[in-house]
């Protein structure tokens, strides 16, 4: 087991390389900094201090050696928009992709778990036609299109919600709704498939001929049982709520990483993207390395590694 | 006997019925749409649909922001979606069910190599990437279809690799190869017949993920430039003038519902029918 | 804390009654503790919704947005005002002092929020910054004919300039003054942080990318501003921007899309305010190029575009046509004595015919998207018009660092959209047409030599001379298409009194009031 996480946390560094590579190249290639930075007018002096700055003099692979070995001392360079270290501008935004990340995360969960089960006890009745064909119908929709549907209702029309922004909890709910539809209705399906799958195996069949009641055969030998399934998907649904995430912020101007990391991206404000990107990056796996391990906690048959 | 709302039969067919009338629109557009989707009309712009006050029969889902008709649009925008759906799906489905039948037939370094290059990208949000190459290399059809065929090619290489890594295994596959069978025989006799049936089930429904994410490439202004009609650039134009001209978003936004709902319909009812232990796997 | 929690939701009128209720109850309570006078009763609170925010306060950023939140905080020598008029502002006065200088007269007795006073030890030590390269200050190239400040008396300042340069009151106008004593002792990333100006509102709290709180200056040396409270959000996203109007979430929106502002006006809680903005939007060609070296050709294709009828139909008659030229109305160098050429498609495509033009040639009008008001709409509108005479056009949008890229490169393909600011001066548009402005590929002795003789005269009425002929050679040489003066708009809540739209899309809030 221990180590199983070593050898994980070892390919950890590799992954980050390969990510910051392919990021650093594609945004060094695709526009000059200089021009974006200074104004149309600027004088040739500021031009050079930014180009010593940035060493945009030197070939790529070199600018890149430079960097990195920045980042190993912990320097990620200064925002260009920011002027201020590079990093803490990103993790000042942490907090707000955390708060939103868990709130749809949670949501989706729940609603996702209880929705499945209810697909499965029912199953082909029609609990499982209305509850499957939303979750469809739902996963269908661009989260863009749908989170403008919900401000416009519940924030214009009923006044009951804020438009936008971060605040009390009110703020909370329209954006955390928004993104949770984005991977709520994976999780309905995924749930009924796997409880379907296990209340087909014997153990289920015979704890139902010793006269279990049907409440407690569900949660205490179905439900255990199909939950690995649930929580390996998890993994992959991280990353696609990340992904999400950027399109919810720029609908709720929700403060957060996601919004950060594409307005950077359109500025060329690299020393941004590139620990925007570092930090998404180590979240996702981290993410999925704690996945794996509650895995082998629930399922001790599963050998790590 | 329970009465099957829902079965996978029913599935497939409403999956597939509603996708095959959307292909023939898009085939046929040229016979289908009442206007050129391109024709512009600045003294006819932004006019309601015929079933809204002051619409009129002349443009039945009314017009857009340069006086185009809408419903014109959305037949011809069937085929940039479709196709960028499609052609994106099939490029991540070759580069990574090429690369998981490399890595797991070959194993080893190779195997490492590949795996763990799909490990460095899972952990990269695919719309990121996407961003970042589309603010790159600019927006036009092919690019689309790259970028988004190379965001998702990690799923295919993982279920390749393990299936084809388990079925290495097998006897009967240890057999070929012990009767001197070459590698591709291998591969195309015994391994790829018993990878298809789930990687349909993952290809179907990662259609529709593609069309959506082209829709959310065009919200980030990413996605095909004007004068193109996409359906996703339908809708992030439409979304501007929600309060002012909310058919234009509510139109296409109600086709890629149908469009994608119809996709998940039909994976959905694959996956039941074709490997029910695979649910879920690879999205 | 509570503040902050209190700032979140001005004056909303959400109906959950008994939540706000504990939230003000709690308010008083903690204020009461604090021994405070609980003033809330009375506070008012001022929301404005902004399209961008910059990433920090920090100055130097030097684009419209940051100075329009800098400008809350800080004063400049010389200020703009929403029509484009400059007016006195820390200098009450100023005067060339010989060929080269400039005399400013500070106002006395302005205090920065901190309490010290300001003197000519702040302006020279904001100056000094600015013109230095290693602060990569933005603005810095509009100064960068000034090569030192020489304090005279605590009052007085003279900027010594290489050569005569007649613009530089107009220049420093959005370059805000700050403190001195500040930097030293606080250093230089506190006073980036956290600035402390003498303007109209005091810094509160700034959460980038999400809102800027500050407290109303009461002692402001113009005046208190009308409201307790301003809270700057940023609503990025056009449509939750009008959402947030018409819910009564924000009482200003910036950049109000064009094709709301019926429902805005008929939705009877807001209104529309516009005016012109110093921005000519203009097509540019690339003369390098045949057949687009040929001045026939690029006038037909001015010809074939009905610019009243995109001014109409697409930014609904606001902003205005621009006539002929670069400069807008209200610029100073605007020749009134030209004129936009009228609409003629069929003149355009018989001059096209005389000038053996292929209509197959590609024409691809590059431009950016959300940059500037309906940009891609008239783009779109441009093209379609070129097709109504047979040309092959197409609009070809591309992400700003390519766009930059490419402009940088000067390959921009035969036409490319883009909007000159002027700031109410021929000098800060007429450089982009000049071999050292490095923006346009066409060339003009003629026009080169007027532009270097009106930046060196301090003579007006010589500058306004030479404008005129400047605007005359663009007019007949047609470098560019020009289109539009585009509008500045903003939507208004009908609480709120005393707002005007800024021609420069600077917020200036201080007379604002709401009921």
């Amino acid at each position: 087991m221990l180590n199983y996480i070593a050898r994980r946390l070892i390919y950890i560094p590799l992954s980050l390389l390969l990510v910051l590579c392919a990021a650093f190249v594609v945004l060094r290639a695709t526009g000059n900094p200089i021009d974006i930075f200074l104004d149309p007018n600027h004088t040739p002096e500021q031009a050079d201090v930014l180009t010593a700055r940035l060493h945009l003099d030197q070939p790529i692979l070199v600018q890149f050696v430079i960097y990195l070995r920045d980042v190993l001392r912990g320097d990620f360079g200064d925002s260009l928009q920011f002027g201020g270290p590079a990093m803490p501008a990103v993790l000042d935004r942490l907090g707000a992709t955390l708060e939103l990340l868990a709130a749809a995360l949670g949501v989706a969960l729940v609603l996702g778990i209880f929705g499945g089960i209810a697909c499965a006890v029912w199953r082909d009745r029609t609990p499982d036609f209305l509850i499957s064909t939303i979750a469809i119908a739902a996963q269908s929709m661009p989260s863009f299109w749908l989170g403008i549907l919900l401000i416009q209702i519940f924030a214009v029309d009923l006044r009951w919600l804020p438009t936008s922004g971060r605040g009390d909890g009110w703020h909370l709910i329209l954006p955390a709704a928004t993104l949770a539809a984005f991977v709520l209705p994976n999780f309905v399906l995924i749930t009924r498939t796997s409880m379907l799958e296990v209340m087909g195996e014997p153990f289920v069949v015979t704890g139902k001929a010793k006269g279990l009641s049907a409440a407690k055969l569900l949660f205490t030998h179905v439900f255990p049982n199909a939950l690995n399934p649930i929580l390996s998907f998890l993994g992959i649904q991280v990353g696609r709520l990340v992904a999400g995430s950027i399109v919810t912020e720029t609908i709720f101007s929700w403060p957060g990483i996601g919004r950060l990391l594409i307005g950077s991206i359109f500025q060329r404000d690299v020393p941004i993207v590139l620990a925007g990107v570092v930090v998404v990056s180590l979240f996702i796996i981290l993410a999925n390395l704690i996945v794996d391990l509650l895995l082998s906690i629930n399922d001790p048959r599963i050998r790590l590694g | 006997m329970r009465r099957r709302l829902f079965g996978k039969r029913f599935k497939i067919v409403l999956g597939a019925g509603i996708l095959l009338c959307i292909c023939l629109a898009a085939i046929f557009a040229p016979y289908l749409a009442p206007y050129d989707p391109y024709q512009q009309s600045l003294v006819r712009r932004l006019k309601p649909p015929a079933f809204m006050d002051g619409g009129s029969l002349r443009n039945l889902l009314g017009t857009d922001n340069y006086g185009r008709d809408l419903l014109s649009r959305l037949i011809y925008g069937s085929r940039i979606s479709i196709l960028v759906g499609v052609a994106s799906m099939a490029l991540s489905c070759t580069l990574g069910t090429v690369a998981g039948l490399f890595a797991g037939f070959k194993g080893g370094r190779v195997e490492q190599v590949v795996m763990r290059f799909a490990d460095a990208h899972s952990a990269f949000p695919d719309i990121l990437l996407a961003i970042i190459m589309t603010a790159a290399l600019g927006g036009s059809a092919l690019n689309l279809i790259l970028v988004l065929g190379i965001s998702g090619w990690m799923v295919y290489a993982r279920l390749v690799f393990g299936l084809t890594r388990s079925l290495r295994e097998r006897s009967f596959v240890e057999a070929a190869a012990s009767y001197g069978g070459s590698d591709r025989y291998i591969v195309f006799r015994h391994i790829l017949p018993q990878v298809v049936p789930v990687l349909t089930v993952v290809a179907t429904l990662q259609v529709a993920q593609m069309i959506l994410q082209e829709a959310a490439l065009s919200f980030l202004g990413l996605g095909l430039p004007p004068p193109a009609a996409t359906w996703g650039n339908i809708l992030a134009e439409g979304r501007d003038r929600l309060f002012g001209a909310p058919w234009i978003a509510h139109t296409s936004g109600l086709a890629i519902i149908l469009v994608v709902f119809s996709v998940n319909m039909l994976g959905n009812g694959l996956r039941e029918a074709l490997d029910p232990k695979a649910a879920g796997a690879g999205r | 804390m509570v503040h902050a929690a209190k700032l979140g939701h001005p004056t909303v009128t959400r109906p959950e009654g008994s939540r706000s209720h504990a939230r003000v109850l709690l308010a008083a309570t903690v204020m009461m503790m604090l021994g405070q006078a609980p003033a809330w009763a009375a506070d008012t609170t001022l929301v404005v919704a902004a399209a961008t925010f910059p990433d920090s306060l920090q100055t130097g950023i030097s684009t419209f947005t940051s100075t329009s939140l800098l400008m809350q905080t800080y004063d400049p020598l010389v200020a703009r005002t929403n029509k484009g008029d400059y007016v006195p502002a820390l200098a009450e006065s100023w005067e060339p002092a010989g060929d080269s200088a400039w005399r400013f007269h500070l106002r006395r007795g302005v205090k920065f929020h901190d309490g010290s006073g300001f003197t000519a030890e702040d302006v020279k030590f904001t100056l000094d910054r600015i013109i230095n390269p290693q602060t990569a200050y933005g603005f810095a190239g509009r100064i960068s004919q000034v090569s030192g400040v020489r304090i005279i008396d605590p009052y007085t300042v003279e900027v010594d300039t290489k050569g005569t340069f007649p613009i530089l009151p107009k220049a420093v106008a959005d370059m805000p003054m700050e403190s001195k004593r500040r930097y030293e002792t606080e250093g230089a990333n506190v006073a980036r942080r956290h600035p402390v100006g003498t303007g109209p509102f005091v810094y509160g709290k700034w959460i980038a990318g999400d809102r800027y709180e500050l407290t109303a200056n009461k002692s402001y040396w113009g005046g208190a501003p009308k409201v307790d409270r301003l809270l700057i959000r940023q609503v990025p996203e056009a449509a939750t921007r009008v959402a947030s109007l018409l819910s009564g979430e924000a009482q200003i929106v910036e950049e109000l899309p064009i094709d709301v502002l019926g429902q805005v006006e008929a939705s009877k809680v807001a209104t529309v305010a516009s005016i012109p903005t110093t921005v000519g939007l203009v097509l540019t060609f690339d003369p390098r190029k045949p057949p687009f070296d040929n001045p026939k050709v690029r006038e037909a294709l001015d010809l074939a575009v009905d610019k009243d009828l995109i001014l109409k139909e697409i930014l609904k008659s606001k902003g205005e046509v621009l006539d002929g030229q670069l400069l807008t109305r209200a610029t100073f160098g605007h020749d009134a004595s030209l004129k936009s050429r009228p609409y003629d498609p069929k003149r355009a495509k018989t001059l096209l015919q005389e000038a053996k033009f292929d209509f197959k040639t590609p024409i691809t009008i590059t431009t950016q998207s959300g940059k500037y008001v309906s940009d891609v709409d008239i783009c779109n509108a441009v093209a379609g018009m070129f097709g109504e005479i047979g040309l092959n056009a197409s609009v070809n949008v591309v992400e700003g660092g390519v766009f930059l890229k490419q402009w940088n490169a000067r390959e921009m393909g035969p036409l490319y959209m883009v909007g000159w600011y002027s700031l109410g001066d021929a000098d800060f548009a007429t450089v982009w047409y000049t071999e050292a402005g490095k923006r346009t590929t066409w060339v003009n002795p003629e026009y080169e030599k007027l532009f270097a003789e009106a930046r060196a005269t301090n003579d007006t009425a010589l500058r306004a001379k030479d404008y005129g002929r400047m605007m005359q050679i663009l007019h007949d040489e047609t470098p560019s298409i020009f289109l539009f003066g585009l509008p500045s708009l903003y939507g208004v809540s009908s609480k709120v009194s005393g707002f005007e739209a800024a021609s420069d899309k600077i917020l200036r809030l201080k007379d604002v009031a709401v009921k």
